[in-house]
Parts: structure tokens; sequence; C-alpha cells
């Protein structure tokens, strides 16, 4: 998986790209090298689209999109009614707002220290958003959710100690899940008491467990749920 | 997903309008700023025919 998104070649080693000189450029980041008009990709990576697609605003679902709104649907699998954190409202984040409004959850809680993104974020279905730069995100997460914390909760940021929050956020039975990608190797602690008394889950996604390819994501054999 | 994610949006169920702001290549510098000043969520680059 690491050599066919990061390796710059195929996966038989042969490369996708030459100079006019006839030497091999490397390509294939992320299985397509897509700063270019057209891209080169391994067929199976190909999703058909209708030909009136807007391609300039779906550029972005393969990744992003289907990643957040993915672990919402996929992973979380967050139903009417329930509560949802989401931190960090990039792409990943507020896709994963439109999958919670999209469920219904009754309360859509964006946590960002930018504050033109919560706006966004309030804009595309949050019920609450938080400053992190300004208050006990924990208290106040239990305070919106009137519980002992979030029923489901999603990381878009990557950075270890905002994972340790958002564990900690978690009610009884919550579960949480990490998307957004620490620097390899990196760390967090968990209070492992806690996490066995309310039954708390702590689990990781690569692009929300989505088929690409599939219409419907109860097709997607992957799904845990 | 992605087809089904097309066909939330043609609902108006997936605004994701809210979150692209598209440049031609030539800008792309801009983009980059734009992204890193975050006054951009998502960039995405187009090549004018």
């Amino acid at each position: 998986m690491f050599k066919l998104n990061f390796g710059g070649v195929r996966n038989d080693d042969t490369q996708t790209f030459r100079t006019l000189e006839g030497s091999n450029l490397h390509g294939s980041f992320f299985g397509q090298s897509s700063f270019s008009q057209l891209a080169i990709v391994d067929q199976r990576c190909v999703v058909k689209v209708a030909e009136n697609t807007p391609l300039e605003l779906f550029a972005p679902i393969g990744c992003g999109v289907q990643t957040g709104f993915g672990t919402v649907v996929n992973v979380l699998n967050v139903q009417e009614g329930d509560t949802v954190a989401i931190f960090g409202v990039g792409a990943v984040g507020l896709s994963a707002v439109m999958g919670a409004k999209v469920r219904r959850a009754k309360v859509i809680i964006c946590i960002d220290l930018v504050e033109s993104r919560l706006e966004t974020a309030r804009k595309m279905g949050a019920t609450h958003t938080i400053n992190s730069s300004t208050g006990d995100v924990v208290a106040l997460i239990r305070e919106i959710c009137n519980a002992d914390g979030v029923m489901h909760a999603l990381d878009a940021t990557g950075v270890p100690k905002v994972v340790e929050t958002m564990i900690q956020c978690l009610g009884t039975l919550g579960r949480a899940a990490t998307v957004g990608a620490p620097a390899p190797g990196s760390q967090i602690s968990v209070d492992v008491f806690k996490h066995l008394v309310m039954g708390r889950q702590y689990v990781g996604s690569n692009q929300g467990d989505s088929i690409p390819q599939t219409v419907s994501y109860s097709q997607s054999p992957l799904s845990r749920s | 997903m992605l087809p089904r994610l097309i066909e939330l949006h043609a609902q108006g169920k997936l605004p994701v309008e809210e979150m692209i702001t598209v440049y031609e290549v030539g800008a792309f510098a801009e983009a980059i700023a734009d992204v890193r000043s975050g006054k951009t969520i998502k960039a995405v680059l187009i090549w004018p025919k």
C-alpha cells in the first residue's frame, strides 16, 4: 500500500511518465499524480460517472470527501438522533459534517482553531461549534450533549494531543475514529481504566472504509457496523 | 461510495461547493498561499481549454 501511494512507480516498478528526451520520471503519487489535466491511473481505480458530472466539484471526493463521509456512515454508523463531535473542519471534517447531517444526527459539534472554518461548518450542518483556543473542549462537549460525553467522534487533524482530547470526550460506549494522519510513529496516551469502564472504542480508518465504485455504502463488504 | 456521493450532491444534500475554491493552474501559487492561510479549504486546479 505504501509503495502504491508513495513509491512513484507502478506496482511492477515501471513508471507512468517520461521526459521529451525519453528519460523516466517518477509519477503515480497517490496512484495518480494529478497535478495535471490528465492522469494515468490503474484501471481498478477508475470510477465511471455520468458525462454531465461537474468534475471540478468532484476532484476531492475520491479522497477527502469519501474519508469524512465514509467514516460517519461506515465506521461510526451514526444514526438519527445521535451526537457527533468532529475535530478539525477542513475538507475531511466538513465531509463528516455532511455525512452526519444526511444521517440526521441530533447534535453535530465541530472543533477547530479557525473561526471562518467553524462558520462554514455551521453553514454545512454543524449544530454547535467550539473554538478550541478558547475553552475546555471536554467540558463543553459534555454540556452540549447533556451526557457523560459524545456518542461518536472523528479526528481529522492528525494532532496526537487532539486525538487524546477526542477520546476523553467520548461518553459510555462511545466510538472515536482516527482519519487525520500524524507523522509515522506518533503515539498517544489513553486512560485505560476509563476506556474499559465506559466501554469506549478508538478505531482507525483509511478512506472511511469506502469502496469507491459501489453505489450504496451499505454494499461495502468492509462495513464494521 | 462515489456514485452515491454524486447522487446526494444532485439532491442538494452534499454541498461540496461550500468548501471548494477553483483556480486556473497558472494561479497555483495563490492557491497554495490561500490554503496555508486558511482562506481556502480545498483548492481545485483547472486547466483552461
